[in-house]
């Protein structure tokens, strides 16, 4: 069962609403949810959703669920470019960097607007980063032409 | 005495050694990119940020320490960037040379 929230959580323990997505069976039509999370600043795979009552069409389940909503990961690729783009020395931290930024929007906006604006700080660090990656490239290259 | 003008700060240079000083020592990009944020208003990316540490970093200007890795950072350590005693000398004549201009005009008044 997936847990998407159209209201992203703002601090710990908020009501949300949001749509159920039930697999490996999608309800259709509105499904409205009202929960409980509980998001631990610390955690960083999963935010702990206490389901109070789903209500699809006039049926109230009435029952409570506990389910795991994952947090996901940011875009391996844009992770990979980072990468590829900084000094090697300091590629650890720089990801760690922006990891740290993605978990902190998750909690701020949900998951898939983290994961957007991880996307869009990456494309605008690209540049200076770039830039550092070639000054460091043609400086290396004197050197070597420098000691033949 | 006239100071050399490689050691000419721009001004994302000074509000980034600047954080770093607040934040002294515990002060990393990620905070850093916020301090200038809520303090200078000014919206930078991460990658301008750790442009400007590298340079500093290569000047002499700022040294890095290793801190703590953290889950949410996925266990990845932080590096905590520090003023070096040049750096903040060169950091001080820099600022130093805005307020002797300034002395004397009052800039906000002509604004208005």
């Amino acid at each position: 069962m997936t847990f998407e929230t159209s209201n992203a959580p703002k601090e710990n323990n908020v009501r949300v609403e949001g749509s159920l997505i039930f697999s490996p069976f999608s309800a259709s039509g509105d499904v409205k949810v009202s929960a409980e999370v509980n998001i631990s600043p610390s955690l960083s795979a999963d935010v702990l959703v206490s389901v109070l009552s789903i209500t699809h069409g006039s049926n109230d389940t009435g029952t409570h669920h506990h389910l795991q909503y994952s947090v996901g990961d940011p875009p391996s690729w844009a992770e990979k470019l980072l990468c590829v783009i900084t000094p090697h020395e300091k590629c650890d931290a720089v990801l760690g960097d922006f990891s740290e930024l993605y978990h902190k929007h998750v909690l701020k906006y949900g998951v898939k607007r983290a994961r957007y604006i991880y996307m869009i700080q990456v494309m605008r660090s690209a540049a200076p980063l770039m830039w550092v990656a070639f000054k460091r490239a043609v400086l290396l290259l004197i050197g070597w032409k420098l000691t033949g | 005495m006239a100071r050399s003008p490689n050691s000419d700060l721009t001004i994302l240079e000074q509000q980034v050694m600047l954080a770093a000083l607040r934040l002294h020592p515990h002060g990393y990009a990620v905070t850093i990119q916020e301090e200038i944020e809520s303090r200078a208003k000014r919206s930078t990316s991460l990658g301008s940020i750790y442009a400007v540490l590298v340079r500093l970093e290569q000047k002499g200007y700022m040294e890095t320490k290793e801190g703590e890795a953290t889950q949410e950072r996925g266990g990845r350590r932080k590096t905590f960037y520090l003023l070096t005693a040049l750096g903040r000398k060169v950091l001080d004549e820099n600022v130093n040379g805005i307020d002797q201009l300034r002395e004397g005009l009052s800039v906000g008044e002509a604004a208005r």
